[in-house]
């Protein structure tokens, strides 16, 4: 994989509905041979540019690029950017030979190595023994594997995918997303995926652009996504957060001290460049705060006791939302040894390296 | 609207497709009723007024359509609540009925009404040893109401259908009782579907020619009266005249339909659809409500019956001896029998070919005229027959385009008949057919043409033979819309059987009834034959 090269280039990218604005002069490059997610919630925009990349639509201003060739104006059937539907899209008067061999017979392969090329694509996904069925009579697996195996049928190094694990079940939609990585990784396909899904969007990516109102948010590797977001609202977004609003008091012995409702809190400095005064959010994961139960330890440094409000239990762990210091936390216990009740003391500490540092928004 | 019609410059083609489509409707549904509106003077409006007659028959008009559209809707209601709401045996026997009168001439009730309660009737005379006058408002309302309740039917069916009886037990469970349900949700949301129901029946009432004609006997409705001053006066501007008085509460009941039940129409299915019994009712209520069907049921039989056994017998009324000397006549006229035939597959096909364009148009493309559009192919639907057959005499009699006596006049007017029939069937068609399957086609590498060609057409396969089927049906036995444009050269079967009927030939029109009909399902069921293997997706 060669990140430095870049397969399909948007370049301040406008479009429009009417009076609704879908997508707003939005940049973005995506890598030649990697897995690009456009991570956001419904009506950001996501699939709007996934349509405007695979020319269902045109954009209204500025460019698109695929493999150093604008695209802009050429029209759908010529781009050879296949596309996995969110519904799957299969034909439902061909057989699943015939859906996967559409692709190859507009490209007028001929006879024998078509059946060849649809044989050796639906083995690649176990759909053997199948070819004469139609998409009806197969369950909601097999389909999606079907619609899989006719975008990738035709050998092209893109491929779009628009939710396409939305209509799996939750157990089966973690399998297939093992398969899609390891496939995805193994052809060294350039993967553009839309979901609003998060643990799709972190598990399956090598980078995730993260949408809201039409416009790119953030664009950086999982990790970067997850543990320093750009701003409250990708750190929102992106699994469960505790927000504390505060300002910088100034820096000791190399960590920043940030002063919040009353509680001078220590963060690790050396990522930041913020300056004594500065307004600013501290952003801290659930799991990133220590609990202990029973409460004898007195508070201390980044540390306060206080009492459990109201648990869920969520098998691998137990979230608490615990009263203590500046405010409520939503904290997660990951190796519970109990189930505690509302009304119990508890300490709870933050570690330094752990708390992440926004400017604050507003 | 505007920066759509400029858009289209950018695809000549479908510009091209659309200018054309636009032209032909322009040339076949709007100068066609321009002509006859225009024609009349406001003299002759006013002489509807005081001339005594044609003030009478346009009261008589409305007065059959309101008491036909109350039995009629009544009726198909409460076939429609048995079949789809009930556990009584029949129900296909019952569903059968529903179909009957919609693949029979328009008129065919009307004269199996005269075999059976004539005076020479089986029943009155025969049975009972009476005579009746059965020519009149009373004899009318019975056959209207048997012939159109079908159509009602099928709208409010098709209601009843969608209503989930979830929502039923949802009432039950709340607390409501039987009646309280009946009244809060269930027949609630019916009402878009028995008023469009209503609605339907009451356009094919008031547009109706064949059964007026046939035992309105002194009771004149419009239809008629236009059809009289025709062929008995050559009297244009008053059959104009006349005609677009007719049209005005046709189009009235159209728009009604369009826009207020159109928009009242609850949706009621879901993803999730269980298969939970319908709730039990009283057995009385049941058994009841069954009777009435098995009443209808035994009459509407009865109507077909007797019509088959007039085929074959010698003299109705004096000799009711088997016989083949009826066909005979049949045989004579051959011409009009293949005439029928002809000119309906034509028809039907021009329709089922245009209407399948303008619904991809409709639906697919944003031409900036897609309204437009979608009207002049419904609006056929709500001109009377008797109205687009005159409409057709006056517009294609002079120059640029004289059709006068043709083969082809015949087939156009069927064709533009039909057209609504057909558009609404292929629409509702595309409307079934998610856009991703174009757009995967497309993505795929496929034109547009190549994925009309590959994926719509095949998917369209279903609503476009039914609808091609139905409108095959609706030309054969049609007799208003040919009725001011044959010539002895393209007479129809319907026209021979409306001679035979007014000369008292009852026994020959019942022949020429029965074999019309048979030679139409036959056509039908190799055409059916010919397609069915074409389309095992759907069956599985």
């Amino acid at each position: 994989m060669n990140a430095e090269e870049t397969m399909i280039k948007i370049v301040n990218v406008t479009k429009a509905f009417g009076s609704f604005t879908a997508i707003d002069r939005v940049s973005l490059d995506i890598p030649r041979g990697g897995f690009t997610t456009l991570l956001g919630p419904s009506g950001c925009g996501k699939t709007t540019l996934l349509r405007l990349i695979a020319g269902f639509y045109q954009p209204d201003s500025g460019d698109i690029f695929i493999d150093g060739v604008r695209v802009n104006g050429v029209p759908a059937f010529r781009r050879n950017t296949p596309l996995v539907f969110q519904d799957y899209a299969l034909f439902p008067h061909m057989t699943v030979f015939e859906n996967v061999a559409y692709g190859l017979k507009l490209r007028k392969v001929p006879k024998a190595e078509m059946a060849e090329r649809v044989r050796q694509t639906l083995g690649m996904f176990g759909l053997e023994g199948l070819e004469k069925r139609y998409p009806k009579q197969l369950s909601g697996g097999q389909q999606q594997r079907v619609a899989f195996a006719r975008a990738l049928v035709t050998g092209q190094n893109v491929l779009l995918m628009d939710e396409p694990l939305s209509n799996l079940d939750a157990k089966m939609r973690v399998e297939v997303r093992n398969e899609l990585k390891e496939l995805q990784r193994r052809s060294g396909i350039t993967a553009v995926f839309v979901t609003h899904d998060q643990d799709e969007a972190l598990s399956l990516s090598d980078r995730v652009a993260v949408f809201n109102k039409g416009k790119i948010l953030q664009v950086g590797t999982p990790w970067e996504i997850y543990f320093k977001p750009q701003s409250r609202f990708v750190a929102d977004f992106v699994g469960v957060a505790n927000f504390l609003d505060g300002e910088v008091e100034g820096v000791e012995a190399g960590d920043l001290v940030v002063h919040c409702h009353g509680h001078r809190i220590r963060v690790d400095k050396s990522d930041y460049s913020v300056q004594k005064g500065d307004k600013v959010t501290l952003v801290i994961r659930p799991e990133c705060i220590s609990i202990s139960f029973g409460a004898e330890d007195a508070a201390g440094e980044n540390a306060w006791t206080g009492v459990i409000r109201r648990s869920i239990f969520l098998g691998r762990m137990i979230r608490y939302w615990v009263d203590a210091g500046p405010m409520e936390w939503t904290v997660d216990d990951p190796s519970p040894i109990r189930h505690h009740a509302s009304g119990e003391s508890v300490r709870i500490s933050l570690d330094k390296a752990k708390i992440h540092v926004l400017p604050a928004e507003r | 609207m505007l920066a759509e019609i400029k858009k289209l410059r950018n695809e000549p083609v479908l510009a091209l497709l659309v200018a054309a489509v636009l032209a032909i409707m322009a040339l076949f549904v709007i100068w066609p009723v321009l002509k006859v509106v225009s024609f009349p003077q406001p003299a002759d409006f006013a002489r509807l007024f005081t001339f005594p007659r044609w003030y009478q028959a346009a009261l008589n008009s409305l007065f059959m359509t309101v008491i036909s559209t109350l039995t009629c809707t009544f009726v198909a209601f409460v076939f429609a609540y048995s079949i789809t709401r009930l556990d009584i045996p029949l129900k296909g026997l019952f569903r059968f009925i529903t179909l009957l009168p919609i693949v029979s001439p328009p008129f065919i009730v009307a004269l199996s009404y005269i075999l059976l309660f004539g005076r020479q009737g089986i029943i009155s005379k025969h049975l009972l040893g009476i005579t009746l006058d059965i020519y009149g408002w009373q004899g009318l309302w019975l056959v209207q109401t048997i012939t159109f309740f079908p159509y009602a039917y099928v709208v409010i069916h098709g209601v009843l259908l969608s209503i989930s009886p979830n929502l039923e037990y949802a009432a039950y469970n709340l607390g409501a009782s039987r009646w309280q349900v009946f009244r809060h949700v269930f027949f609630p949301l019916c009402r878009p579907g028995v008023a469009g129901g209503a609605l339907i029946a009451a356009m094919n009432v008031l547009a109706d020619f064949g059964n007026p004609i046939v035992i309105g006997g002194n009771f004149t409705v419009l239809p008629t009266e236009a059809y009289m001053q025709m062929t008995g006066w050559f009297d244009l501007p008053s059959a104009a005249m006349l005609s677009t008085c007719l049209l005005v509460p046709a189009l009235t009941l159209f728009v009604i339909n369009r826009k207020w039940v159109g928009q009242r129409s609850y949706v009621t299915v879901t993803g999730k659809e269980t298969s939970l019994n319908i709730f039990p009712v009283p057995a009385w209520i049941k058994w009841g409500l069954f009777s009435f069907c098995l009443f209808v049921t035994i009459v509407v039989l009865l109507v077909y019956g007797v019509l088959i056994y007039g085929a074959f017998t010698k003299t109705w009324g004096y000799d009711w001896s088997f016989t083949l000397n009826n066909l005979n006549y049949v045989f004579e006229k051959g011409r009009e029998i293949t005439n029928s035939i002809q000119y309906a597959l034509l028809s039907a096909l021009g329709a089922s070919v245009l209407s399948v364009i303008v619904a991809y148009i409709v639906e697919r493309k944003r031409t900036g005229v897609n309204r437009l559009l979608d009207l002049l192919a419904i609006l056929p639907g709500a001109v009377p027959g008797v109205f687009l057959s005159l409409g057709f005499a006056m517009a294609f009699n002079e120059k640029p385009l004289v059709l006068t006596g043709t083969s082809l006049i015949m087939i156009l007017a069927l064709m533009f008949w039909n057209l609504p029939t057909c558009y609404s069937s292929n629409l509702a068609g595309l409307q079934q057919i998610g856009p991703s399957l174009e757009e995967a086609s497309i993505n795929l590498g496929a034109g547009n043409f190549r994925t009309f060609r590959n994926i719509l057409l095949p998917l369209l396969r279903a609503p476009f033979f039914s609808a091609l089927a139905v409108a095959f049906l609706r030309s054969v036995t049609c007799l208003s819309v040919v009725i001011f444009i044959y010539s002895a050269s393209t007479s129809v079967g319907t026209i021979s059987i409306l001679a035979l009927v007014q000369n008292g030939l009852w026994g020959s029109a019942a022949a020429f009834t029965v074999v019309l009909v048979s030679i139409a399902f036959a056509v039908l069921g190799v055409a059916n034959l010919l397609v069915r293997n074409q389309g095992k997706w759907q069956q599985r």
